[in-house]
């Protein structure tokens, strides 16, 4: 066995192809291959903190998963089973065991395994039969869907591999049938009972958190009394595929000042919701500009506070997210908005493997939200 | 800023989302600044969990203007962040960086620092919440308190908001009087609910870990007692002389430096009764509790229970070193200790008989900081039988640095027909399933006083406590007049005496 070496990382040259039953005699064998041929004098740690299924479709899209894992495993070592549903596979199961090294103190090497499953979609009983006996008892199991479609448009595969799950991470941003798609998962994500153990979390939901913080913020009661409770207007202009992710950040501010959702209009570009709040009405609009970059380039509010309007203008530019005080009545303020890869989105929600109220919250609201575009 | 005022802010981080405010720092042009205020902020920063809305102003003697001052901090940066500068980062973090000239007691000055203050919070629409830091030497901690009350810097603390908080660094008094002098001396013109006084090691995270492990497990806190615990190590060993601090560490000593706050500290929350709840001031009162349950140390029993030494000249990984009376800055005739050993009791229900152990000195082997629990060995049946060789007890250590992390010895049959039983180490590393990117303790810290929560800092009755136990030690040593201390090979384990200490009582100092 073969370890290619590099300046910081040590990383096993080929995955190897084996006997689906014979995983994890491969594996005990890797790790003593690894501890034998580590050379001078270093010694080889297993870490581990989770078990992570992740699921693909097809070849493609597991070759791309497994290009994440190097980093994903450096930040969270887990050991990782990649799960590649392959259209016109016949009914047997096909696995490769590989791991994942990287040296970590003078002479000292940490690995993660990596299992990969190729498996024909209406075999998913046989297949999930293999992966419960790969996980490892005592530690957490989350399943990462990689596949680009809503989760539940796949309902029987997508309910075997939840089953063997405590965390459901999947991720809307460029969902084909965004509407659709999130009134499916959104019937899924708030029909979990918060008691069962069993939380769900949207990637884009993570990716949300800096505006999230700096809308905030610049619009506390204690800056601004008032303009929460006095909004009228939000207007959010984003760039292409990223309208799961402003959709959810409008449910957020909807379900967080409570409003009640009246009615829903929507064009090529643009939609237009009207809410109900203590106040008055709030018109929500969200518009698709085919220019801009992939991500939300600005939101703007409007507000009557006892009697005076005001206004800010968030956008985004470069690392930071600003408020504009060339169109906004609230001073300068800025928060660091740094792109994430999604090793680092996924390290940072397998680390979070409480319920998380306000996305539920905010999951159900968009959920009526695309139910009143039908 | 809680969620009933901003629904908003719920799932944010709760209320580790500060407020806006300032950030002032005392000694702004210092190393304490450079090495780890300045970065620690740029952390934070890069975190973005700094509110949006935020300035640091460096006041200090030295002629800089914002620009210098930009370019300091950089540097600072560059040298000892964590996680490396970037152009596109560093620029907005640099905007909010401003310094101003003026030494701690210049009234004009204080006032020209205040105008800028109103200036710089005017412009960025900051509502004049302030942190002060005194990165200042210890003389100087009243001088600015003094002048940032009488300039009218601080904030009515029963008001909220705008709140003034002032971190102050250690050491508080070099003695039980001058902490209580220094304390009456700050709340003349602070609250204590307005001072945040500073241990970086409770700022750690491996030291935050010591409660969740304790609280966190249940196979822990069942044992965690006389009846099952032999004794308790604590380890702070520095591998370096004393260096460049020569200065102040002739007027301190090992004794000062380490036991008196870091080490009492770890104690307190290795030794503490579970807290009701995570209240700061019920961690506090119950690490207070910890303090004033110490069996004092009497002339008596000083000699059995208190070694210190010197290091003489030695070798450090091969390297030669001088004896302490031979740095530069140190007294010929110095009897300051570089080295302190302790055997220390708890005259409580939960730790009676049981021995903490506690050592730390300069030019030691290596640098290393342990908590180690030695739990009782087996009954002398099974396989406990050879009085010759007696099966090593279950050891738990808690590694502070390096290597962070705990591991627990146990004892384990060895592959055979026969019955061969071998201790095996259960090592868990913090950086080796978590990385190695832990936040520095100084982020934490400052983060917590941004947010007003006080648990991991020092209330008065905590530091007038540990010192008034280490003043008989220190009276007792004063009264000896000694002229010569006991001596150790700088690159050794610490002195003879003790080693004496612990074996006398069928012990062994661990080997780190």
């Amino acid at each position: 066995m073969q370890l290619t070496h590099a300046e910081q990382s040590l990383q096993l040259a080929t995955p190897r192809q084996v006997d689906p039953g014979q995983i994890e005699r491969e594996l005990t064998a890797l790790w003593a291959g690894l501890d034998d041929n580590a050379g001078d004098g270093a010694t080889v740690t297993r870490a581990v903190m989770s078990n992570l299924l992740i699921y693909c479709q097809g070849e493609d899209e597991a070759r791309q998963a497994a290009e994440h894992i190097p980093e994903l495993v450096e930040r969270h070592p887990a050991r990782v089973i990649v799960l590649a549903a392959i259209d016109g596979m016949d009914g047997e199961l096909d696995a490769w065991v590989s791991a994942h090294c990287r040296r970590i103190h003078h002479q000292e090497q940490l690995c993660a395994e990596h299992i990969e499953v190729r498996f024909a979609p209406q075999s998913i009983a046989r297949a999930a039969s293999l992966i419960r006996s790969l996980l490892i008892g005592d530690l957490p199991t989350a399943l990462w869907w990689f596949h680009n479609e809503p989760p539940t448009f796949q309902a029987k595969l997508f309910d075997a591999l939840t089953s063997m799950a405590q965390q459901v991470i999947y991720d809307s941003v460029g969902w084909a049938e965004p509407t659709r798609g999130i009134g499916s998962m959104t019937r899924w994500v708030t029909a979990l009972s918060p008691n069962n153990g069993k939380v769900a979390f949207n990637l884009a939901w993570r990716r949300l958190k800096p505006w999230r913080r700096l809308i905030a913020q610049a619009l506390a009661p204690i800056h601004v009394p008032g303009a929460l409770t006095g909004l009228q207007r939000i207007h959010v202009r984003h760039g292409p595929h990223r309208l799961p992710v402003v959709w959810l950040l409008c449910a957020w501010l909807a379900s967080r000042l409570e409003w009640r959702l009246i009615d829903a209009k929507s064009s090529q570009e643009r939609i237009r919701w009207r809410f109900r709040s203590a106040q008055g009405e709030v018109s929500v609009e969200i518009e698709r500009d085919a220019n801009a970059k992939s991500r939300i380039e600005s939101v703007e509010c409007g507000w009557n506070a006892d009697g005076s309007n005001g206004h800010v203008r968030f956008h985004h530019a470069g690392h930071l997210l600003h408020v504009d005080p060339d169109h906004s009545t609230l001073p300068a303020m800025t928060v660091p908005f740094r792109h994430l890869p999604i090793e680092e989105l996924i390290a940072a929600q397998l680390a979070h493997r409480a319920n998380d109220e306000v996305f539920r919250q905010a999951a159900s609201m968009a959920g009526e939200m695309a139910a009143s575009l039908r | 800023m809680t969620e009933t005022d901003n629904p908003l802010i719920a799932g944010l981080g709760g209320d580790l989302i500060p407020q806006p405010c300032t950030v002032v720092i005392f000694g702004g042009a210092g190393d304490l600044t450079r090495r780890k205020l300045l970065p620690a902020l740029y952390n934070l920063a890069l975190d973005g969990v700094l509110p949006a809305q935020f300035a640091v102003v460096a006041y200090a003697l030295d002629s800089l203007d914002d620009g210098a001052f930009r370019e300091f901090a950089r540097k600072g940066i560059e040298k000892y962040s964590r996680r490396p500068l970037e152009q596109e980062d560093w620029a907005p973090f640099a905007e909010r960086l401003y310094y101003q000239q003026g030494s701690f007691d210049d009234d004009d000055a204080i006032a020209a620092l205040k105008a800028r203050l109103h200036g710089i919070e005017a412009e960025l629409g900051l509502n004049g919440n302030r942190m002060f830091y005194f990165a200042v030497p210890p003389t100087f901690i009243t001088t600015c308190a003094r002048a940032i009350s009488e300039s009218g810097l601080v904030a009515d603390p029963e008001l909220g908001t705008p709140w003034t908080r002032v971190v102050i660094e250690k050491p508080i008094g070099r003695d039980l009087q001058s902490a209580r002098a220094i304390n009456d001396d700050l709340q003349a013109h602070l609250a204590e609910s307005q001072i945040y006084r500073i241990d970086h090691y409770l700022g750690k995270e491996t030291v935050q870990n010591i409660l969740v492990m304790r609280f966190g497990n249940a196979i822990f806190e069942p044992l965690w007692n006389a009846k099952h615990i032999d004794h308790v190590q604590i380890t702070v060993s520095e591998a370096e002389g004393v260096g460049t601090r020569a200065g102040y560490y002739e007027t301190a000593g090992a004794l000062r430096d380490m036991v008196q706050n870091h080490i009492l500290q770890l104690l307190s929350l290795v030794a503490m009764e579970p807290p009701w709840s995570m209240d700061p001031d019920v961690i506090r009162d119950a690490r207070l509790d910890v303090l004033r349950a110490l069996r004092p140390i009497t002339p008596e029993n000083i000699d059995a229970n208190v070694v210190r030494a010197q290091y003489a000249s030695g070798f450090y990984q091969g390297t030669d070193v001088p004896g302490y009376r031979r740095e530069n800055g140190v007294a010929a005739d110095s009897t300051v200790e570089t080295y302190v050993a302790l055997r220390v009791f708890l005259d409580n229900w939960r730790w009676a008989g049981v021995p903490f152990y506690i050592r730390t000195g300069k030019a030691l082997p290596k640098r290393a900081s342990e908590i180690a629990v030695h739990f009782k060995s087996v009954p002398h049946v099974l396989f406990n039988t050879d009085e010759q060789h007696p099966l090593e007890p279950n050891v738990l250590a808690l590694r502070i640095q390096p290597d962070e992390g705990l591991s627990l010895r146990i004892a384990s049959k060895l592959p055979g027909p026969r019955v061969r039983i071998y201790p095996v180490k259960m090592d868990f590393r913090y950086g080796n399933t978590f990385g190695d990117q832990a936040p520095e303790a100084y982020e934490r810290l400052l983060l917590d006083v941004m947010a007003g929560d006080a648990t991991l800092f020092m209330r008065r009755d905590a530091v007038e406590a540990s010192w008034a136990w280490i003043q008989p030690i220190l009276d007792a040593w004063q009264s000896k007049k000694a002229r010569w201390l006991p001596e150790y090979p700088a690159g050794t384990w610490g002195p003879i005496e003790s080693e004496r200490m612990i074996t006398d009582h069928d012990r062994d100092w661990r080997v780190l």
